[in-house]
């Protein structure tokens, strides 16, 4: 996407995602921190879905316009050289546009330490196009003001950087990513493997995303696999043979003897097939969310 | 006694000679037996590449165990000659021996190998499949039409085969007459060239005008008399005959260093990476995209038999999402376990090659798709810029 390589070109690099930090008494948790060595700026991203402006939302804005330079550097851990400007992108509904610019030139015009652009997103009914529009604000390095002052149109929104969502990801996202992950350490010979690997094969951004996040991720990560053996959900034959449960979060695959592997896959793809539509069952969930709270009682530990 | 490359050359020289003379006799048919055969393939070495003892895990990755689909295990028997890297394998199946002489060494990257055979061209032919179809880090080079028509540029045009065969999409049980297939050899010098563009300005034969097979006659400025009469396939299998071994070899050569610059290319710009510099994330590399000419009828159809882990895709893949108009895929590269998201869309394929991709892959894709969809597919960049026509040159 031309968005994003602009940014490139000036030197943006990803810091950290859903990292929280304290900024003056309250805390804020950006889906995105990026910085640039180059420019010396600081972007924080925030990605809302609101339809339209709440207090919260109001809160929430206001939170971010209140950060300095000093909160991001001392508590966020930007290097100083990143951080001598910095500001914080909103991206919104276009219903909820209106309310959203007047509230953020509001601010704005208060000479906040962080000042905030507005942008909208959304995707054409008429030709299925995605439009990211300017709204409204500023921000003060010039490059970025420059690139996300453009609106920007894509045919086609790309999928595949990340192979699964990082933020409010479900159980049912994480399933085929799983099972992809296994496929490729079976295709490799690796046929033991810890959860902690999975999550770092399905996030090639996991040293990036913040410890909580990271173990929240290996909780549903765990609490899938066990799904993927148990036969009370998977009928197919061979559910409970084929997935072992070792000791310290490790998992073995064990591929019956003479089986031709195309064959093995074909089972592995009934399985992960059965399960998202069980996932998706809502007359199932309470049953799985039984079990949920089984696997969540374990100590999840980051490495 | 063949102990070395030298040795082989030496014996292989002999034999084309041989078989050229008896070619030239009147009444002589045209056996692709009695050709040079040689066969460029690949391989994921996975980590292995420097391992004290080669020869045990070239048996056990060039081995294949018996299973519920083959009755019969294979078991490659590994013999290190005197040259290192140079090996003599043979694999027996009943009463035949299939024999290769494979050269691992003479490519600095030790990935793209050199086989060279004087066992009968079929069973040849079918162990490689066989072996490239199951769970080995072995892969034939994927020679796609465009890259094809480049190497026949390099010497005189004699001929070209045309394979275009859709039929592996037709739905299953639905009313068709099996017939959406094209395949054309075209033997001759100028007059079957014309022909092939009289062919393909039809506008009925768009798209399905695939090149397969090139025959050309290569030689070498200085000494034309010295030359091959070479025929490349698809699949990176070259059968020659002709007056001199060394014009052969020098073909064999520029072809590889031409497929490796172009697989090479593929694993600089279209991995998708992430480094850390400096505590930050940098990104690398774009995807690729594949612009087809005709559009897929039945994508469901066509995810299932693409990415079913079958040969010749060898990719393994499930749905992950549904897209505006498209299927989203997530991706398992048989071939070396790399993980790769696909966007299918009836005029589009979007192609995201994570980290441990290989080239190979892209080849492999980009050849069967065009053999499969028609030749008039490009694959281009995030810019729309054509990929395989800059790697060409």
């Amino acid at each position: 996407m031309a968005v994003s390589k602009g940014l490139k070109d000036s030197g943006y690099a990803l810091f950290k995602l859903e990292q929280e930090f304290i900024a003056g008494s309250a805390s804020v948790t950006p889906e995105l921190l990026a910085t640039s060595a180059n420019t010396g700026h600081t972007i924080m991203t925030e990605w809302t879905a609101a339809e339209t402006l709440t207090e919260s939302k109001q809160n929430q804005i206001s939170r971010y316009t209140a950060v300095r330079r000093e909160d991001l550097v001392d508590n966020a851990g930007i290097t100083p050289d990143a951080a001598r400007t910095h500001s914080v992108w909103i991206i919104v509904r276009p219903e909820a546009g209106e309310d959203f610019a007047k509230y953020i030139v509001s601010l704005n015009e208060k000479n906040l330490p962080t000042s905030a652009l507005l942008s909208t997103f959304n995707q054409c009914e008429k030709d299925k196009s995605f439009h990211l529009r300017f709204k409204a604000g500023t921000m003060p390095e010039a490059t970025l003001h420059n690139s996300l002052s453009m609106d920007w149109q894509f045919r086609r929104i790309p999928t595949g950087y990340l192979k699964a969502p990082i933020n409010g990801v479900s159980y049912q996202d994480l399933v085929i990513p799983i099972t992809t992950t296994i496929v490729s350490f079976v295709a490799q010979n690796k046929l033991s493997f810890t959860e902690t690997a999975i999550c770092k094969e399905i996030y090639q951004l996991w040293p990036f995303i913040a410890v909580p996040m990271q173990a929240d991720l290996i909780k549903k990560v765990r609490y899938v696999l066990r799904l993927m053996r148990r036969k009370r959900y998977i009928k197919t034959r061979f559910a409970e043979a084929w997935l072992q449960s070792l000791p310290d979060g490790e998992w073995l695959v064990v591929i019956p003897p003479n089986r031709d592997l195309v064959t093995f896959l074909g089972r592995l793809k009934r399985i992960s097939t059965e399960l998202v539509t069980l996932i998706d069952t809502k007359t199932r969930q309470l049953d799985i969310e039984d079990d949920l709270v089984a696997v969540a009682g374990k100590e999840i530990s980051v490495s | 006694m063949i102990a070395t490359r030298r040795d082989l050359f030496s014996h292989l020289e002999l034999q084309m000679k041989r078989s050229y003379r008896t070619y030239l006799l009147p009444g002589q048919a045209d056996s692709e037996n009695s050709q040079i055969k040689t066969y460029l393939l690949e391989f994921d070495w996975n980590g292995n590449l420097g391992a004290q003892d080669n020869l045990t895990v070239l048996s056990e990755k060039l081995s294949l165990p018996k299973t519920s689909r083959q009755k019969n295990s294979l078991v490659a028997n590994v013999l290190q000659t005197e040259e290192n890297g140079f090996y003599k394998i043979d694999w027996t199946k009943g009463k035949s021996t299939v024999e290769l002489y494979v050269d691992t060494a003479s490519d600095e990257t030790r990935r793209f190998w050199i086989a060279y055979s004087m066992s009968p061209a079929k069973e040849v032919d079918a162990l490689l499949d066989r072996l490239a179809a199951a769970q080995t880090p072995l892969d034939r080079i994927w020679l796609w039409p465009q890259i094809l028509q480049t190497v026949q540029g390099w010497g005189e045009f004699r001929g070209l085969g045309l394979d275009y065969d859709h039929r592996m999409f037709d739905t299953p049980g639905a009313l068709s007459d099996g017939a959406d297939y094209l395949k054309m050899q075209l033997w001759g010098g100028a007059d079957a060239s014309h022909m092939m563009n009289v062919i393909k300005a039809q506008d009925k034969f768009a798209g399905k005008v695939v090149v397969s097979k090139i025959r050309l006659k290569y030689d070498i400025e200085d000494n034309p008399s010295n030359f091959v009469l070479e025929e490349v396939k698809f699949n990176g299998k070259l059968s020659c005959r002709g007056t001199s071994f060394a014009v052969h070899q020098n073909l064999v050569s520029r072809l590889r260093s031409l497929y490796r610059n172009a697989v090479a290319g593929i694993e600089r710009n279209y991995i998708l990476d992430c480094s850390e510099h400096a505590g930050c994330a940098k990104f690398n590399g774009e995807p690729l995209f594949f612009l087809l000419g005709k559009p897929i009828e039945n994508i469901d159809q066509f995810c299932s038999v693409v990415f079913s882990g079958s040969y010749p895709f060898r990719l393994w893949g499930l749905p992950s999402g549904t897209l505006n108009d498209g299927i989203r895929i997530s991706a398992v590269d048989l071939h070396t376990g790399s993980t790769i998201i696909f966007e299918v869309y009836s005029d589009e394929i979007g192609m995201y090659l994570h980290p441990g991709s290989c080239g190979n892959t892209v080849t492999r894709f980009f050849t069967n798709l065009q053999r499969t969809l028609g030749g008039e597919i490009k694959a281009v960049d995030n810019s729309e810029r054509e990929i395989f026509q800059s790697l060409d040159q």
